[in-house]
């Protein structure tokens, strides 16, 4: 297990103090995790509102489930699999919605991309764009790994998959990417 | 997180996707560390204030109601359990009671066959007329009598025609 999987003392202290009743110390586990989280949900399904709501539901989440966290990962590590499972059910449910509305346009996939008023270059764009065709999995991996610097053992843990899987599928969508940014120079 | 392990971690598969030339791998790696950085630098998705506030409010609320309704479900508990221990002991009690009461029906309609057709009497059946016969017995003695015979031995020969006269039972019917 490497440091970053490890639980801090204090991180301890105040999962600790949380399942003994102690808001206060369930507010700080939410403000030293909330960025994390939103920036994940935000990337996997480009809207803001939709990422607001899930970073509330995984923390409620967290709240009913504390007793079930062994504390053998980091806390963040377990709230990044809670918002993961709620990101790729989000997914399921647009797919499904989109398939009972018998739409014959192609919905696209939901994923961030940068505005044009935003002060991001035209590779961030491009970038983005290229993250957003790639499939729900791999993109999250992607992200998770990309984005938010999560060690491949962590992702795996996270996703509940080995980390050879992990690593796969990290190297199809970087594969990907570089196919569609090829011509970007 | 940001440890070099992690970071050669990150781009080992990057160096995996072998470039055309040897000599571009290195330059290719470092275009990619740079375009990581400059996304990360560009890209710091964060929650305004407003939203944070906005999040930790609504999820203050929740967290209130869900406290509320589990405390309520806690103490509703008991109340539930009481009653449900109440209705087990009346049902239990209603159960024995009604396991018992077919036993004595059953009884009295085998007297009843017994005395109704006696050409036809089997061994339960006079079983059955010894035990009436013995609660019989069990009852006049209870009373004080004794049993029939000491009762009429103690009427006065008067009494005695009085009853054959006005009586039609025994042996004057």
């Amino acid at each position: 297990m490497s440091e970053s999987d490890k639980m801090t003392t204090t991180e301890r202290e105040l999962v600790a103090r949380a399942r003994a009743g102690d808001k206060r110390a369930f507010d700080e586990l939410v403000n030293r995790n909330k960025d994390k989280m939103f920036s994940l949900t935000y990337r996997m399904t480009g809207d803001r509102e939709t990422a607001l709501d899930m970073v509330q539901e995984t923390f409620f989440t967290a709240y009913k489930e504390l007793g079930k966290f062994r504390g053998e990962a980091a806390f963040s590590s377990w709230l990044y699999r809670i918002a993961a499972n709620r990101v790729m059910n989000h997914i399921r449910r647009g797919r499904l919605l989109s398939f009972l509305s018998l739409s014959r346009e192609e919905t696209p996939e939901p994923s961030y991309i940068p505005d044009d008023s935003a002060a991001s270059g035209e590779l961030h764009r491009e970038m983005s764009q290229a993250v957003a065709a790639l499939p729900p999995m791999q993109k999250l991996i992607f992200n998770m790994r990309f984005y938010e610097e999560l060690p491949f053992r962590e992702i795996a843990s996270i996703l509940g998959r080995g980390e050879s899987t992990v690593k796969t599928g990290y190297q199809k969508a970087v594969e990907k990417l570089r196919q569609r940014l090829k011509d970007f120079r | 997180m940001k440890d070099k392990h992690n970071d050669n971690n990150l781009f080992l598969n990057f160096g995996a996707l072998k470039p055309q030339a040897p000599d571009t791998e290195g330059a290719l790696e470092a275009e990619l560390r740079h375009l990581q950085e400059t996304l990360r630098a560009e890209t710091p998705l964060k929650m305004t204030d407003g939203e944070s506030r906005r999040v930790l409010n609504n999820l203050d609320l929740r967290l209130g109601r869900y406290q509320r309704r589990a405390v309520t479900f806690y103490n509703y508990s008991y109340r539930l359990a009481a009653v449900t221990a109440a209705l087990f002991l009346v049902v239990m009690t209603a159960t024995l009671t009604l396991f018992d009461m077919p036993a004595v029906t059953e009884q009295s309609t085998t007297v009843t066959m017994a005395t109704d057709d006696s050409d036809s009497a089997t061994a339960a059946d006079t079983l059955d007329e010894t035990y009436v016969y013995l609660l019989v017995n069990d009852y006049v003695q209870s009373q004080g009598y004794g049993s029939g015979e000491t009762l009429l031995g103690e009427l006065g020969d008067e009494e005695l025609t009085y009853l054959e006269k006005n009586l039609k039972f025994g042996d004057s019917r």
